[in-house]
């Protein structure tokens, strides 16, 4: 069994080369699902289109979002994401290079669990996933559903360990 | 008791007892033809005389009626008795020296003596005794004629005690009282006199002429006096005269003539009154008024000035006297003074008039000068009184009003601003041509009338406006009449302005301004403002969208050349040389410095802009808790020691945490290597804000850079010592300001730095 995979929405794909470098560095084993713009985020999530096949893509125990994303900006995926019933406690992760205090503000308001500021070192970004690893997967219980096998999935790499 | 015979000359022998006195009286009306005797004896016993005859031996052979009144003795009684019955007895003697003149014939005439009455009294008489001689002229008698002097007597003792009186009277008068012939030379002068001219033998002046005593002008009053007195009437003048001893007096003096019997003038009187005292007293209230002053004789001879007029002038007596003021005055206006000053001396009425008079230090000053005459007790101008007040700067003022006033005139006419007051009643009571043309009236003449009237249409509008302003209240409204045909909506700013008036009858000022245009120009204005300020917020907001795309764009690809050369460099191994990873390193580092400079610029951008939102901050909590996150402030790498208790400032604690980080950094930063930093934070009150004091042991700051370190980008020291961006104080300024605060260092090359935030102070707790 497999766990649950993180869904990144991040439209750089030099950005995704750095957080799949650095969730190994980390040792995060949960898949890394990436979906390239909004739009994708949100067809990903309600399994339309191509992403109708959920174990193809099945859903994820977290969501990284970028704020910056072409089609359909981050903060509009957030927002669609609390209006669904079903998402409600999707731990949703803002990850963005913004630092702006009205950004930052909006995503908490519309329902972000947390917001990460992209480091520009590959160092610091090893240390935040690492830490992202032990507050969501180690010690955070999550309410969903969708969750528990991601629990599983961070036990299953504590056992590794 | 007839004594004396009628029937012819020779009654005196007649027996005085053979007629009586009444027949004698009875036929005093006698017809023609009546024989002379009797009309003689009707003659004697008739006369206002006593008449009465006596013989030789002084026996009383007759005695009229008047000798019976006279002497109290009827003619029985008397005659037949000796003469010397009616003679005092110590007069006796003077009886018998008569009674010898008269035998030898003489007569006596006038003779004044005394003789008795029957009832003891005695009587003043005038005798006048004829001897009475018979036929062949031998003397038998003589008749005595006396006539009764008592009353003569007393009127002679009367005048003489009247004018002993009046010698006393003229003695004993403090005038000088002087008698002249009519050559003027003195004849007698009186005790007063020689006391007033400090006579002591008046012998000396007797016979000189009292006309030579005066001088000039006096001279000439004293000769018109002396004229008027030759021709009978009274000469009066006031001379200025020096007293034999040489004190000086002046004169009250009138001169009046002496008349004979057919009144004409033998003598003259010559009057003198020492009024010095009084003319003294005038003189120095002339001399002590502040105006100049001077004094003229009725002909406008001018014989004194004051003080101040000599002063002012710089002249002397000897120059102005008379007409010689003429040379302190401006040629231009001379012509004009004289004509008025001779204009008023012609009809005597007051001088007035207003002219300069060139003063001591050559420059003309303008007077306002008056004169008014003095008359005498006749009504005589005696003299002329003169000033003349200086008004050099009253006409500088009355100038300066009079321009003031004309240049008002000229705006309240000329200015697009419509003036007016209104009365109680409503009534304009002034107004300028303006208002009536603003408010586009078809009269300009409108004072008099009523705005409820003359503003019909709009007095609606008006009415509850005014009505306030004459309670008192100052009101301003904008007053929008209609468009009327052909006419555009017309708007207004009216003032009122309530006033008293000096008759405490209240009006309004009113003051009105079209602003139709500038309304209308406003409202331009206020649509450009909007269409601007929108094409403002516009680059505001493309501004933080290249701020945005700043802190997200650039930084994306900065990111993944640090990020990704990092990783080559951690997994090349011995693949690559040293210099090569040198390089890298180099190209990792740039990276990051450039990343740094990109937030700054947006922190700094950011502390800008933004609004925000003050509060009390515990300032000592937040510094502790900067320090607890900071290694670099903490032992063994600095050490930052906080003199407790801060108190709490007024700040925004993002804003606050910027300055306190940005100056902690700065402090452990900018220190000689090998220098452990050390910060020392205390605070000071100021002007009721706080001050926080952050003194450092670092390299300190050269003078001449203290004030450009708080600049954007100014930076001091090269990048490889002291690497930063040049932001960091900048944006703590920026902060700072936006806090309310200020920001500033004391600084000595090599001794650390001091840097002082002034922020206001928080609430206490």
């Amino acid at each position: 069994m497999t766990a649950d995979p993180i869904l990144y929405v991040e439209d750089r794909e030099e950005d995704v080369f750095l957080l799949r470098y650095a969730f190994q560095e980390a040792g995060i084993a949960n898949p890394m699902r990436v979906v390239s713009d909004g739009q994708q985020a949100v067809e990903y999530l309600s399994g339309e289109g191509k992403f109708g096949d959920r174990t193809a893509f099945p859903l994820p125990s977290l969501m990284l979002l970028d704020l910056q994303l072409p089609l359909k900006m981050g903060l509009e995926v957030l927002e669609w994401v609390r209006q669904q019933p079903s998402f409600k406690s999707l731990i949703v992760i803002i990850l963005s290079s913004s630092i702006y205090e009205s950004d930052i503000r909006r995503a908490y308001e519309l329902g972000a669990n947390a917001f990460l500021v992209k480091p520009s070192d590959s160092n610091q970004l090893a240390d935040m996933c690492q830490a992202l690893k032990h507050f969501w997967f180690v010690h955070n219980q999550p309410a969903s559903v969708h969750s528990a096998p991601a629990m599983i999935a961070s036990s299953r790499y504590l056992e590794r360990r | 008791m007839a004594s004396i015979s009628h029937r012819d000359a020779g009654f005196l022998k007649t027996k005085p007892h053979s007629r009586s006195g009444r027949a004698t009286r009875a036929p005093s009306i006698s017809p023609a033809g009546i024989e002379p005797g009797a009309l003689l004896a009707a003659i004697v016993e008739s006369a206002e005389d006593a008449i009465f005859s006596k013989d030789l031996n002084g026996i009383i052979t007759s005695w009229n009626k008047r000798a019976e009144s006279m002497f109290g003795y009827s003619a029985e009684e008397i005659i037949g008795q000796p003469v010397l019955v009616i003679i005092p007895f110590e007069l006796v003697g003077e009886e018998l020296t008569i009674l010898t003149r008269i035998r030898n014939g003489e007569r006596i005439q006038h003779y004044e003596t005394v003789r008795l009455r029957k009832d003891g009294t005695r009587i003043d008489v005038s005798l006048t005794i004829s001897p009475i001689r018979d036929r062949s002229g031998n003397v038998v008698g003589s008749s005595k004629i006396a006539r009764d002097i008592t009353q003569q007597k007393l009127d002679q003792k009367e005048r003489n005690e009247n004018a002993a009186f009046l010698e006393t009277l003229v003695e004993n008068s403090p005038d000088c009282i002087e008698v002249l012939d009519l050559d003027t030379n003195l004849i007698s002068i009186n005790a007063g006199g020689r006391k007033l001219l400090e006579i002591e033998d008046a012998a000396l002046f007797l016979r000189h002429s009292w006309l030579d005593r005066w001088r000039g002008k006096e001279r000439q009053d004293a000769e018109a006096a002396v004229s008027e007195a030759k021709l009978g009437g009274t000469g009066r003048f006031q001379a200025f005269g020096t007293t034999r001893k040489g004190t000086a007096r002046w004169w009250d003096i009138i001169v009046s003539p002496l008349l004979d019997a057919q009144g004409r003038p033998i003598r003259l009187l010559a009057i003198s009154r020492d009024i010095s005292e009084s003319e003294e007293r005038f003189r120095q209230l002339a001399e002590n008024i502040p105006q100049l002053a001077w004094m003229a004789d009725a002909h406008g001879w001018i014989f004194w000035y004051n003080k101040r007029w000599f002063e002012y002038t710089g002249t002397t007596l000897d120059q102005v006297q008379g007409w010689g003021w003429q040379v302190v005055h401006d040629p231009e206006h001379l012509e004009r003074v004289s004509a008025s000053f001779k204009s008023a001396l012609a009809t005597g009425q007051p001088w007035e008039d207003t002219f300069p008079l060139r003063g001591n230090d050559g420059k003309y000053r303008w007077f306002l000068s008056r004169a008014f005459p003095i008359r005498d007790h006749r009504g005589h101008i005696a003299r002329w009184f003169g000033t003349n007040t200086d008004i050099t700067e009253l006409r500088k003022v009355q100038t300066a009003l009079a321009d003031r006033e004309a240049v008002l005139r000229t705006v309240t006419n000329d200015a697009r601003v419509g003036l007016v007051m209104v009365n109680k009643e409503r009534r304009y009571v002034f107004a300028n041509q303006t208002y009536a043309e603003i408010l586009g009236l078809p009269n300009p003449d409108i004072v008099g009338k009523r705005v409820p009237d003359l503003l019909a249409d709009v007095y609606d509008q008006v009415k509850p406006h005014l009505d306030r302003a004459f309670a008192g209240e100052r009101v301003s409204y904008e007053l929008r009449v209609p468009s009327q045909a052909g006419n555009e909506e017309r708007i207004y700013e009216v003032v009122y302005e309530p006033r008293i008036h000096n008759s405490n009858e209240p009006y309004v000022v009113v003051v009105i301004v079209d602003i139709t245009q500038r309304q209308k120009a406003q409202e331009i204005l206020e649509h450009t403002v909007a269409e601007r300020t929108a094409t403002l917020q516009q680059t505001i907001a493309e501004l933080e969208g290249m701020s945005y795309s700043l802190s997200h764009d650039m930084r994306a690809p900065l990111r993944t050349i640090r990020s990704f050369t990092q990783i080559v460099l951690a997994e090349s191994g011995d693949a690559l040389a040293p210099d090569q990873k040198q390089m890298l390193e180099k190209t990792i580092s740039s990276a990051g410095r450039l990343d740094r400079l990109i937030k700054d610029v947006l922190v700094y951008s950011r502390v800008s802009r933004q609004p925000v939102t003050l509060g009390s901050i515990d300032v000592e909590k937040l510094i502790q808790q900067i320090i607890s996150e900071r290694a670099e402030l903490q032992p063994p790498n600095a050490e930052v020691i906080i003199q407790t208790p801060l108190p709490p400032v007024h700040g925004h604690e993002a804003y606050l945490t910027q300055c306190l980080t940005n100056i902690l950094d700065n402090g452990v930063k900018f220190v000689r290597p090998g220098t452990r930093p050390h910060i020392r934070i205390w605070s000071e009150p100021t002007n009721g804000q706080v001050r926080l004091w952050f003194a450092d042991n670092g390299i300190g700051i050269p003078k001449e850079a203290k004030d450009r370190v708080f600049g954007i980008f100014q930076r001091i020291h090269d990048d490889k010592t002291y690497p930063g961006t040049g932001i960091g104080l900048a944006i703590v300024r920026r902060a700072a300001e936006r806090m309310g605060g200020s920001v500033g260092v004391e600084s000595e090359p090599g001794h650390g730095s001091r840097f002082w935030l002034q922020l206001g102070r928080g609430d206490k707790e």
